[in-house]
């Protein structure tokens, strides 16, 4: 039994289900921890704020955006998308990217209500490390370096075969997620988080760095991968088409995800700044 | 698994020809990505059935010409539509003049499924220019042992069964202009590989020198 999808060298796609309890365990431990947190709440909530969200520990809306991240994440991990992202498509791989790496921790941050997030980072550590990452400097060195690290050739050529390392670069992927996020969307104002120009700075910054490797899927001659190239082939589509596709996802979905927040943040700046923001929005700054 | 990939790995691992007949193949010296072959092989001389219908007397059809010979099936799931991709993308990359140069020949190890129009289909699939040989087994298994390749084995086929895998060689045999094979290409190579050493030995070079 296999419990982490990682790349199955020679063998053919099947679009036969499998099973992967590894996935089902780690969506499954998140989830319980979420809902036991967010029931502890009420007792043991810290609520130094007057916002009025605050006195909310889990809105509906909270929940919803916590288990659409789930659904995201379990949808990126397990099967078909995490075998055929592991040994079969870099273009299912760059999608799985976006899931674990953009989507899912964005709406896990965002379902997580603030009495929670200041429990977590209550600690000497972690409220130094809270702040740290407020800081835009790390969390954009951070998640552009794993997004290089993954999708380096020896790393990908070389580690996707095995469980135990498709599972630790998932893991990568999603803490990255959420170190990038963690900035941009800001949701503790004792932080000092920085103001809603600076964090749509921030994420233009990051439109353009992945535009590097999603150049390179872009426009490489050949295929940059031994192992999707020498993989056997998914309904004929050939490595280079496969890796062009890549390229575009990486670049329009990738792009449009942070695009599509800069938009918003630059609307909820401007009615800030109109004075027309309602009581008890999430993003302050 | 299929016995295909076992045959992959013993070509990847530096497989040599000797394992069947007495040849050998080590890494090419110099920059050539391929295996040289130490003995090399002269050019067969047999006749087969093209796609068209027509008899391809091979050793004149590819005289002078850099012909890549390959055996497998268009069923095949996995090494076949690799090989097949990979050349059938590099080629049209080359200068021109040096894909002109080039022939691709690949014979099938299952002529009971793969008919000349299926196999046509096929292989245009990947490229229009590459030939697809057929013709009965124990004329292609006769082909392989002149090339010193192991014959391809039909596993566990019954008359009413048409969901068969065949184990066949994964190399890929580059006959120069000369008319001899002096490499072989295993599972594995690249579409990189390809590019950088098609050009070249479609000049004549091979080990490292220039004729």
């Amino acid at each position: 039994m296999r419990w982490w999808c990682s790349a199955l060298l020679g063998v053919p796609w099947s679009w036969r289900w499998q099973a992967y309890p590894g996935v089902w365990f780690f969506v499954l431990a998140l989830a319980v921890a979420y809902t036991w947190s967010v029931r502890r709440l009420p007792d043991n909530g810290q609520l130094t704020t007057d916002n009025a969200a605050d006195r909310q520990p889990a809105s509906p809306r909270d929940i919803t955006l916590f288990a659409l991240g789930l659904l995201m994440l379990w949808i990126g991990a397990d099967w078909p998308v995490g075998v055929l992202a592991a040994g079969y498509l870099l273009s299912v791989k760059t999608l799985q990217y976006l899931l674990l790496g953009y989507i899912a921790p964005g709406l896990m941050l965002l379902g997580t209500p603030a009495p929670l997030l200041r429990r977590l980072t209550r600690g000497p550590v972690t409220s130094r490390l809270a702040r740290l990452l407020t800081r835009p400097l790390i969390p954009l060195a951070v998640a552009n370096g794993v997004l290089v690290a993954v999708h380096l050739p020896v790393v990908v050529d070389n580690l996707s075969r095995s469980q135990i390392w498709t599972f630790v670069l998932d893991l990568a992927v999603i803490g990255s997620g959420f170190v990038f996020w963690w900035p941009a969307l800001a949701r503790l104002p004792e932080l000092h988080p920085m103001s809603y120009g600076a964090r749509i700075g921030y994420l233009g910054l990051n439109v353009f760095l992945p535009t590097v490797p999603a150049s390179f899927f872009t426009f490489s001659q050949y295929p940059i991968y031994a192992l999707y190239e020498l993989a056997p082939r998914v309904n004929g589509i050939s490595a280079v088409a496969d890796q062009r596709v890549a390229g575009i996802l990486m670049k329009l979905c990738g792009g449009g995800i942070l695009f599509g927040t800069m938009s918003v943040m630059f609307f909820r700046w401007y009615r800030r700044e109109s004075g027309a923001e309602p009581e008890g929005l999430r993003v302050p700054g | 698994m299929s016995r295909i990939p076992v045959l992959t790995l013993a070509a990847a691992a530096g497989w040599s020809l000797g394992a069947c007949a007495g040849g050998r193949a080590d890494r090419a010296p110099g920059d050539l990505r391929g295996y040289l072959l130490e003995h090399p092989l002269p050019k067969p001389g047999f006749t087969l059935t093209a796609t068209d219908g027509s008899r391809f007397d091979f050793r004149p059809a590819t005289d002078g010409f850099l012909t890549l010979v390959f055996f497998g099936y268009t069923n095949c799931p996995d090494v076949c539509p690799v090989h097949m991709s990979n050349l059938g993308a590099v080629l049209p990359e080359l200068d021109p003049q040096v894909a002109a140069r080039i022939k691709v020949v690949f014979i099938t190890t299952d002529p009971r499924r793969d008919t000349p129009a299926v196999l046509r289909t096929w292989l245009d699939h990947f490229s229009r220019g590459f030939i697809g040989l057929s013709g009965d087994s124990s004329s292609v298994a006769g082909v392989q042992t002149a090339l010193q390749l192991p014959p391809a084995v039909v596993e566990k086929a019954t008359a009413a069964d048409s969901a068969y895998t065949v184990g066949h060689s994964a190399l890929v045999v580059a006959f120069t202009p000369d008319n001899l094979a002096h490499l072989v290409y295993p599972y594995g190579t690249r579409q990189e590989d390809w590019a950088h050493d098609l050009p070249a030995l479609v000049q004549g070079a091979w080990g490292g020198g220039r004729k």
